[in-house]
């Protein structure tokens, strides 16, 4: 029970010392009041769940900035992904919307997916769609968006190597 | 994001050679057309080595990733959501960087020829057959890359590198505000420029490395020693096996392609042939019987029905085409 606590209490004195430098450097990033104050907790939210020991950091606030930024990141991942979901939404003819629920969910999987694709063209995901969602072969892909199978192929293996690097490095 | 099924934390890394054999495995078995013969490759390579069975577990998991959240991409607005959102951070490039390990040079020879456009997959910059392209470096270092090539530039505090997998680059040096000395390696030579403007050309392990200066000096050594012969302007070198050649002078014609032409003088038509073959995809052939025709002239590279017909013209022979891929030079029947 003794490290159970200490790690809690260690917890503590990082937020009590660099919660307001946090919001601080937060809302530069940000540049409005509100969300910068969640994010911070959001931050400190991650740090108790991972239980990794905080008591000997040598750079705390590159630790807490590191924390913060992949926050960041991901918020603006996701209103990416929200906008691009308007856009296509918005050239639908079809009448076709979900629940708030059902969106919020749907956001949820699209900005997971979107991090496991970082930094692919819309070209190779649109390739690597094809192939792993609906089962085409590389030739049936290449005939299909008149590339070559060599270009397939190659954008195949960015993919992988992207999935790869997003989950294992 | 949720972790995966293959993923276990803590889990030793895979080394960068082993996991790029994975990934152009996984690739292939995934190609939908992946023969009888490939599979027992494939099988090989598992069992080789217990490293590459742990990649490959590993490997098998990322196409579930995808699939474990395929029910949210059945809906088509969701779809077309994910192909065209574009959240780009700073470190993006710094994200694609990973996919190049460092000790990929050379390992990944183990399917030399076929395995280009897996090379060109993984490199930082790579033209097709038939391309070229120029490119401007951070550092203000330009780079002409000529048909089938590939490079990977390798910057860091401590030295700025560029390294040819294959093919040939035109490089123009510019001298680095941080003073890091520039290195180009290829699989058999380290050239360490001099202020200079220089071309290298290098197709597959073994096959030597060809270097002719432009301006300034390049100094040429082989990798593993220290010594260093200085290449001057106007002359070039070939580094193979045996070191470092003596160097001759240079033909200005062996780097007309940056300007987009071959120039022949007195050139015969076989090396004609063989060099604008590299320019295209497929077959070009010339017979034997032509081969020793001389030509003399400046041909255009991005038009090569333009050069067919002018060698029609100005030589007794024609060009035969048995489908587009696939051409042969040969003498002109007398009608």
């Amino acid at each position: 029970m003794g490290t159970y606590n200490s790690f809690e209490q260690d917890v503590e004195v990082l937020y009590l010392r660099h919660n307001n430098w946090l919001k601080g450097w937060l809302q530069r990033r940000l540049g409005q009041g509100a969300d910068a104050d969640d994010l911070a907790q959001d931050t400190f939210v991650r740090i108790i769940r991972s239980r990794s020991p905080v008591n000997e950091l040598k750079q705390p606030l590159a630790y807490l900035a590191t924390i913060a930024n992949s926050l960041l990141v991901n918020r603006w991942r996701r209103l990416a992904v929200e906008r691009a979901y308007a856009d296509a939404l918005a050239t639908q003819v079809e009448h076709f919307e979900l629940s708030p629920e059902e969106r919020y969910l749907l956001i949820e999987t699209l900005t997971e997916i979107d991090e496991l694709l970082h930094g692919l063209s819309p070209r190779i995901r649109e390739i690597f769609l094809l192939s792993q969602l609906d089962g085409l072969t590389y030739k049936q892909i290449a005939a299909q968006l008149g590339f070559s199978v060599n270009q397939v192929q190659k954008s195949m293996l960015k993919a992988f190597s992207r999935c790869y690097a997003s989950l294992f490095e | 994001m949720n972790p995966v099924p293959a993923s276990r934390p803590r889990e030793l890394p895979i080394p960068a050679d082993v996991r790029d054999q994975a990934l152009a495995w996984l690739t292939l078995s995934q190609s939908g057309d992946i023969s009888e013969t490939e599979l027992q490759q494939l099988q090989r390579w598992r069992q080789s080595d217990s490293e590459h069975e742990r990649a490959w577990q590993r490997m098998t998991g990322l196409p579930g990733v995808l699939k474990s959240r395929a029910q949210a991409l059945e809906n088509p607005v969701a779809r077309s959501a994910l192909q065209h959102s574009r959240y780009v951070s700073g470190n993006r490039r710094q994200a694609l960087k990973i996919l190049v390990g460092a000790g990929l040079l050379g390992t990944i020879g183990w399917q030399t020829k076929d395995a280009h456009w897996l090379q060109a997959g993984l490199a930082d910059l790579s033209t097709a057959t038939g391309e070229r392209r120029h490119h401007r470096l951070a550092d203000g270092t330009q780079l002409w890359l000529n048909t089938d090539s590939a490079v990977d530039i390798r910057f860091s505090i401590n030295e700025r590198r560029i390294v040819l997998r294959y093919g040939e680059v035109d490089i123009l040096t510019a001298s680095d505000p941080a003073q890091r000395p520039l290195l180009v390696q290829t699989h058999d030579a380290v050239l360490r420029p001099l202020g200079t403007r220089f071309t290298v050309r290098s197709d597959e392990a073994g096959s030597g490395t060809f270097l002719s200066v432009s301006s300034g000096r390049v100094a040429a050594s082989v990798p593993g020693n220290p010594a260093q012969q200085i290449v001057e302007a106007g002359y070039q070198a070939y580094i193979g096996a045996e070191g470092v050649s003596r160097s001759q002078p240079t033909n200005p014609a062996s780097v007309a392609w940056i300007d987009g032409f071959i120039v022949a003088e007195r050139m015969s038509l076989g090396d004609f042939v063989v060099q604008l073959a590299r320019y295209r995809s497929g077959v070009l052939r010339c017979d034997p019987q032509v081969a020793d025709l001389l030509l003399t002239g400046s041909y255009p590279l991005d038009d090569s029905e333009r050069i067919f017909s002018l060698l029609e013209d100005s030589l007794p022979v024609s060009i035969v085409r048995r489908t587009r891929y696939w051409i042969t030079v040969t003498a002109r029947r007398s009608a």
